[in-house]
C-alpha cells in the first residue's frame, strides 16, 4: 500500500506511536516515547527522576464486565477473513478487547481457536503494563499474549527490562524467559538483573528470578540461583530486602529473604544469612494474626559458627493479645545460646534489654475504675559481670481508685504479692535473701477540684510484708507499717498574652504539696525492686523518694512548685515551664542498701526547673535543670532539642550534666543538601573524660534508581576499645541493599526511634 | 499583671461525648490514661457521639543517651510519640494528622534491673498520662 | 445457499424503465430484489442483462442492503452500503461507501468491502489518506 503522509518521525508502526486513531495521545515526543518514558522540561521535575512513564489515554472500556464478555475490535488498513474462521489484516493492525490492545504491522486471526498472530514489530498494552517486542502470539480466550525479542514496562513502579521472550499469563502474572528487570530509566544502565526465568506477579507485589546474575554498570557482580523482592507499592512490612555487606570480624555476608504472604493472617519470612568466617545463619520469623493476639514467632540456627566452634541459635516469641476490651494479655519470651549472640549477629526479633534480656508473660483485667494483673517475669542475663536479678514468679497485682473529680471522697488501693527468686550464689548478707512479699496501699483522698484550683488532703498506709528465705542473720519475716499524710493543693490563674507575636492563653498555677511520713527502721529489708528516683520537678511532688515498694523514705517536707503554660487556640502546649523546691522539717534517715543517696540532708531541697518549649510541629526543647539550694550552683542539667522537618530533614542534641558524675552530649543530624546529596552525622562526646563516644559521618547521593551511601565511625565498644567502621550501603531501589546496614544503630540515635532494617526508603 | 482565678469554662456541649478509636496495638497503659484524662475533663466515651478521638500510630522507644566509662549504659531516654486525629461523625478529619510527645530520661543500673524497671514502669504511666492530658486537651479544642 | 442462483429471481419495486438497446433494466423506489435466500433492498437498482441472462446488478441507497445465507449451517450473511455491485457469475459483491458486512453478530466495516459468496470470503480496504475511514471488524465474544 502506499506511504501515507505521517506527520511523525519515529520508525515504529506509524499509527500507534503518533496518535492511534481511537485515543487522543497528547503526550510530547521523547527518544524513548515507544517506552512511554517522557522528560520533565528542565527543572520541572518534582522528584529525583528526569522522566516518567506516561501511558496513552486508554480506550474506555465498561470496567465492570470480565473481558472474556467484551467485544473484540480490530482495526487495520485492509483485512481480509472467511466468516467465523481466520482473518487476515494487514497495515497498522490495532486489536483491542476490554481494556487491553494489540497493536502490529500485520496480523492473523483466527475465531474459532481465539489464537492471534501478529508481527512486524508487534506491541501488548493493559492498564500499567506495556510489552513491545518483534512479534506477538496472543488468544483471545485465554487472554494469555505472548512477545518475543521484546520490551517490557510496569509504569507504575517504574519497572522495565529487555526480553527474549514475554509471557503475560492467564493468572495476570508475567513470565520473563532470559530477560532482564530493572527500575532505572531508559538509558540509564546503572543496575539491571539478569535471569534466565522471572516471574512478576502483580497481586501478590512479588518478583521471583531464577538463575539471576546481578550487573551493577554492567559488571556482573552477583550470582543468585533464586531470589525474591518485591515489586510493588504496596508497604510489606517486615519485608526485608536481600543485603550484602563486608565487616571486619565477619568478612562478607548476604542474606536474600523470602516472604511468604501465606494468607490474610499468615505471613512469613526467611532469612538465609551466609556470613563468610562464621558459616549458614537461618532465620525464621512466622506471624500469626486474629481477632485477638498478634503471634510472632522467631527462630535462628546457626550450625558450628567457625569463628566461635559452638552451634547459636535464638528463640523468640511475643504475643500481644486483646481478648476483650477489658482483657489484655502480654507474652514476650527471649532466649538466645550463647551471651554475644546479639552483639555477634543481627536478628528480626525486637530485643529489649542490654545485660538482662527480660522474659514476661502477663495477663491484665481493667475495668473502670481498677485493674488486676498476674505477671510473670524472668531473665537471661547475658552480661556475666552484673548482678543476676530478681525474677517475680508470679506478680499478682491490683490498684484501684474511685478518682473522680465529682465526687468529694476517693478511696484507693494498691495491693501487691510477688514472689521474688534469683540464684543467689555470690550474693552476701540482705542481698542473698529471696522470698515473697506482700504490699498494701490503702488511701482515702479527699477531691476538692473547682476550674480555678484544687486541694486533696490524703491519707495512705505503706504496709510492706515479707517472707524471706536465706536471710542468714536477718529477720526472715520483716514488715514495715508506715501511714503517709498528704494534701496537694493548687491554683490556677489564667490571662491572655502575646509571645513570639501570636496570642496564647496563659496559665499561671502555684502548687503546694505538705507530706508527712514518719521514720521506721528498714534497714533488715532487701531492695527487690527498690530504687531512687532521678531528683527533678515531678520528683518534688512524689510521696517516695525510691521507687518500688521495699522502701518508704520517711520526710517531714513542704514542695513549693509554680508552673506557667501557653495554650494555642487550638488548645496546643506550646510552652510549660516550673519552679519547685522542697523545705525539710525533719531529717531524712531511711536510705538504700547502697547508701548513695543524693538528698542533700539539709533544710531544703535543690531548686528544680522544668521547660518544654514546643514552638511548632516540627521543633521540640526540653530543659530539665536543677540548681544547688545554697550557691544557685547548677547540679544537674538535661537539654534536648528536637527538630525534624520531615524524613529525611532532622536534627537533635541532647545535653546531659549531672555536677562530678557525667557530663555527656549527643548530637545527631540528617540533611540534605541538594536533590542528589545528602549528609548524616551523629557525634557523641563525654565531657567528663574528654572522650569522644560515637563519631560518624555518612554521605548519601540518590538517583532515580539506586541509592548509595558511606558512613564512617568510630565508636567507644568497651570501656577503652574504640573500633573503627566503613559502612558502604548500596540500594538497587525496587530490588534490594547491597552493604552493610550497620548505619540502623547509628540512625536510632539521630531519629530516635528504631528503624526496621527493611524501612529502605528512608535506609 | 492581668492574671485572675481562671474562670469557669463549661466543656463545648459538643465535647461532652467522645468515641475513641484505637489501634489493635495501642499499649493498655496508653488507653488508660486517655480514658482517665477524659473522664477528669467530663468527657464521656460513647460509641455515637459527635466527634472521634482516633488513635493512628504510637511510637515508644527506649535508646541509651549516656553510657559510663566502660561503655555500658548509664542512662536511658524513653520516647513516645502518638499522632492521633479528630474526625466528625462522618468520619471526616477535622484536625488533620495531630500528634503528641514526650521524652524523659531514665536511670539504669545493670545490677539492679529488677529495680529499674520498676522504675521504668512508673516513669512510663507518668508519660503516658502526660501525652494522654496533651492529646485531650487539643480533642476538646477542636471538637467545638 | 449455494442454489440460490437457480432459483427465480422476483423484484419489486414502485417504477421500472427497461433501455432495450443497452439491455439494463433500472428499478427505482423501496426496490426489493429476491433470489432464494438472497434479498436486495436499495432506492435504486440496476439490472444488466447479457443474452437474455441478469450477470450484474447494481443497487445503490442510503444504505442499500443484501442478505443471504451463504450455506446450511452458516447464519445469514447482511451487507449494508451506499453502493452494491453483484456479479452474477464470479458470485461476488463489492459494497462501497460506509461498507458493513455483519453475519452472526460479527461485523466488519471500511471503505470497500469485496465479499466472495461461495468462499463466504470478505476482504475490506481502508480509505485513501488519513481520512480515509480504515478497516474495522468487531467479534462478539462467544456466547459462554
Amino acid at each position: 500500500d502506499t506511504e501515507k503522509p505521517r506527520p511523525c518521525l519515529t520508525n515504529l508502526p506509524k499509527q500507534e506511536a503518533c496518535g492511534a486513531s481511537n485515543g487522543a495521545d497528547n503526550r510530547p515526543a521523547s527518544q524513548y516515547s515507544q517506552l512511554d518514558w517522557f522528560p520533565y522540561a528542565p527543572g520541572t521535575a518534582p522528584g529525583i527522576c528526569s522522566g516518567r512513564y506516561i501511558e496513552p489515554a486508554s480506550i474506555s472500556s465498561d470496567e465492570g464486565t470480565d473481558i472474556l464478555d467484551q467485544p473484540i475490535i480490530i482495526n487495520a488498513e485492509q483485512g481480509s477473513s472467511s466468516l467465523g474462521q481466520g482473518t487476515k489484516l494487514e497495515g497498522s493492525v490495532d486489536i483491542a478487547q476490554g481494556n487491553r490492545r494489540l497493536q502490529s504491522e500485520s496480523a492473523t486471526y483466527d475465531q474459532v481457536t481465539g489464537q492471534l498472530e501478529l508481527n512486524g514489530g508487534a506491541s501488548y498494552r493493559e492498564p500499567g503494563l506495556l510489552l513491545r517486542g518483534e512479534t506477538a502470539v496472543a488468544n483471545t480466550n485465554t487472554l494469555e499474549t505472548t512477545l518475543t525479542g521484546a520490551q517490557y514496562v510496569m509504569h507504575e513502579r517504574q519497572i522495565r527490562g529487555d526480553v527474549e521472550r514475554i509471557t503475560r499469563r492467564q493468572d495476570e502474572s508475567i513470565l520473563i524467559e532470559k530477560g532482564s528487570y530493572t527500575v532505572c530509566p531508559p538509558g540509564d544502565e546503572a543496575w539491571k538483573l539478569q535471569a534466565s526465568e522471572i516471574i512478576l506477579d502483580k497481586s501478590s507485589g512479588f518478583g521471583l528470578a531464577k538463575h539471576a546474575a546481578l550487573r551493577v554498570a554492567d559488571v556482573p557482580i552477583l550470582y543468585l540461583p533464586y531470589f525474591y523482592f518485591p515489586i510493588d507499592d504496596q508497604r510489606h512490612t517486615g519485608f526485608l530486602y536481600p543485603s550484602i555487606s563486608m565487616s571486619n570480624d565477619d568478612g562478607a555476608s548476604i542474606s536474600t529473604p523470602y516472604y511468604l504472604n501465606l494468607s490474610p493472617q499468615m505471613d512469613d519470612t526467611i532469612v538465609p544469612h551466609y556470613i563468610e568466617k562464621r558459616g549458614f545463619l537461618l532465620e525464621n520469623e512466622f506471624r500469626y494474626m486474629n481477632q485477638y493476639t498478634h503471634n510472632t514467632l522467631t527462630t535462628a540456627f546457626l550450625p558450628n559458627d567457625n569463628l566461635e566452634d559452638r552451634d547459636r541459635w535464638l528463640f523468640s516469641f511475643v504475643q500481644p493479645g486483646r481478648w476483650t476490651d477489658k482483657l489484655t494479655s502480654e507474652i514476650n519470651y527471649i532466649h538466645v545460646s550463647d551471651n554475644d549472640y546479639l552483639d555477634d549477629l543481627s536478628t528480626l526479633a525486637d530485643i529489649d534489654g542490654d545485660s538482662h534480656l527480660s522474659r514476661i508473660g502477663r495477663v491484665t483485667y481493667t475495668e473502670e475504675l481498677w485493674q488486676a494483673d498476674f505477671l510473670l517475669q524472668g531473665y537471661q542475663t547475658v552480661d556475666e559481670d552484673t548482678d543476676r536479678p530478681y525474677q517475680r514468679l508470679p506478680e499478682l497485682t491490683f490498684n484501684g481508685d474511685t478518682d473522680n473529680n465529682e465526687r468529694i471522697m476517693n478511696a484507693a488501693l494498691i495491693a501487691q504479692a510477688t514472689n521474688f527468686y534469683r540464684n543467689n550464689s555470690g550474693f552476701t548478707g540482705i542481698e542473698r535473701a529471696n522470698g515473697g512479699r506482700l504490699h498494701l496501699e490503702p488511701e482515702i483522698y479527699a477531691n476538692f477540684v473547682k476550674p480555678w484550683g484544687y486541694i486533696k488532703p490524703s491519707a495512705k498506709l505503706w504496709y510492706s510484708n515479707y517472707n524471706l528465705t536465706d536471710a542468714d542473720d536477718f529477720d526472715s519475716n520483716p514488715s514495715t507499717s508506715v501511714p503517709i499524710l498528704s494534701i496537694d493543693s493548687g491554683l490556677v490563674f489564667e490571662r491572655n498574652t502575646e509571645f513570639v507575636g501570636t496570642t496564647y492563653k496563659q496559665t499561671l498555677e502555684p502548687r503546694l504539696y505538705a507530706l508527712y511520713v514518719p521514720y521506721e527502721e528498714q534497714s533488715g529489708i532487701p531492695d527487690f525492686d527498690t530504687t531512687e528516683y532521678n531528683f527533678n520537678y515531678q520528683s518534688l511532688f512524689r510521696e517516695n523518694r525510691y521507687s518500688g515498694y521495699d522502701h518508704i523514705g520517711d520526710t517531714q517536707q513542704v514542695s513549693l512548685g509554680l508552673t506557667t503554660r501557653l495554650f494555642s487556640d487550638l488548645g496546643r502546649e506550646t510552652l510549660s515551664a516550673s519552679i519547685g523546691q522542697a523545705y525539710f522539717y525533719s531529717d531524712r534517715k531511711v536510705t538504700l542498701d547502697d547508701d548513695e543517696s543524693n538528698y542533700s540532708n539539709g533544710d531544703s531541697s535543690d531548686i528544680a526547673t522544668a521547660i518544654n518549649w514546643r514552638a511548632n510541629k516540627r521543633l521540640d526543647l526540653s530543659i530539665d535543670a536543677n540548681f544547688d539550694h545554697s550557691a544557685f550552683r547548677n547540679t544537674e542539667n538535661n537539654l534536648s532539642l528536637r527538630y525534624r522537618a520531615d524524613e529525611n530533614r532532622i536534627f537533635n542534641m541532647n545535653y546531659r550534666y549531672a555536677e562530678g558524675i557525667r557530663e555527656q552530649s549527643t548530637f545527631g543530624f540528617m540533611w540534605p543538601v541538594d536533590k542528589n546529596w545528602s549528609t548524616l552525622g551523629v557525634w557523641q562526646y563525654d565531657w567528663f573524660n574528654k572522650n569522644d563516644v560515637d563519631l560518624a559521618f555518612g554521605v548519601e547521593y540518590e538517583s532515580c534508581c539506586w541509592q548509595t551511601r558511606v558512613i564512617v565511625r568510630n565508636w567507644l565498644k568497651d570501656d577503652d576499645d574504640k573500633d573503627t567502621a566503613l559502612y558502604v550501603q548500596f540500594v538497587l531501589k525496587g530490588l534490594g541493599n547491597l552493604g552493610s546496614n550497620g548505619g540502623s544503630s547509628l540512625l536510632e540515635k539521630i531519629t530516635g526511634f528504631k528503624q526496621r532494617d527493611d524501612n529502605n526508603e528512608t535506609f | 499583671c492581668g492574671f485572675q482565678l481562671s474562670g469557669y469554662q463549661p466543656l463545648p456541649e459538643s465535647a461532652r461525648h467522645v468515641s475513641l478509636i484505637l489501634t489493635s496495638d495501642t499499649p493498655a497503659n496508653l488507653e488508660r490514661a486517655l480514658k482517665t484524662s477524659l473522664r477528669k475533663q467530663g468527657v464521656l466515651i460513647t460509641a455515637d457521639a459527635p466527634y472521634t478521638l482516633a488513635i493512628r500510630n504510637v511510637q515508644q522507644n527506649r535508646r541509651s543517651i549516656t553510657i559510663d566509662s566502660n561503655a555500658n549504659v548509664d542512662e536511658y531516654e524513653m520516647l513516645m510519640q502518638v499522632t492521633f486525629e479528630v474526625m466528625n461523625r462522618d468520619q471526616q478529619s477535622v484536625s488533620g494528622e495531630l500528634s503528641a510527645f514526650t521524652e524523659k530520661i531514665l536511670d539504669y543500673d545493670a545490677d539492679k534491673e529488677t529495680a529499674s524497671a520498676t522504675l521504668q514502669r512508673t516513669i512510663k504511666r507518668e508519660m503516658w498520662q502526660t501525652l494522654a492530658d496533651r492529646i485531650v486537651r487539643q480533642y476538646i479544642a477542636r471538637a467545638q | 445457499l449455494p442454489d440460490d442462483r437457480k432459483k427465480p429471481i422476483h423484484i419489486a419495486a414502485n417504477s421500472a424503465q427497461i433501455d432495450e438497446n443497452s439491455g439494463i433494466t433500472t428499478y427505482t423506489g423501496n426496490v426489493l430484489i429476491t433470489q432464494g435466500t438472497m434479498k436486495i433492498k436499495a432506492a435504486k437498482v440496476n439490472l444488466y442483462q447479457k443474452n437474455n441472462d441478469v450477470n450484474r446488478i447494481v443497487a445503490t441507497g442510503s444504505p442499500a442492503s443484501f442478505s443471504q445465507q451463504a450455506s446450511a449451517n452458516q447464519a445469514i450473511t447482511d451487507a449494508f452500503g451506499q453502493r452494491l455491485e453483484y456479479q452474477v457469475d464470479q458470485q461476488t459483491i463489492t459494497i462501497t461507501g460506509n461498507a458493513r458486512v455483519e453475519q452472526d453478530k460479527n461485523q466488519f466495516s471500511g471503505e470497500r468491502i469485496v465479499y466472495q459468496m461461495e468462499k463466504s470470503l470478505v476482504n475490506a480496504y481502508s480509505g485513501e489518506g488519513n481520512s480515509g475511514q480504515r478497516v474495522q471488524m468487531i467479534i462478539q465474544p462467544k456466547a459462554k
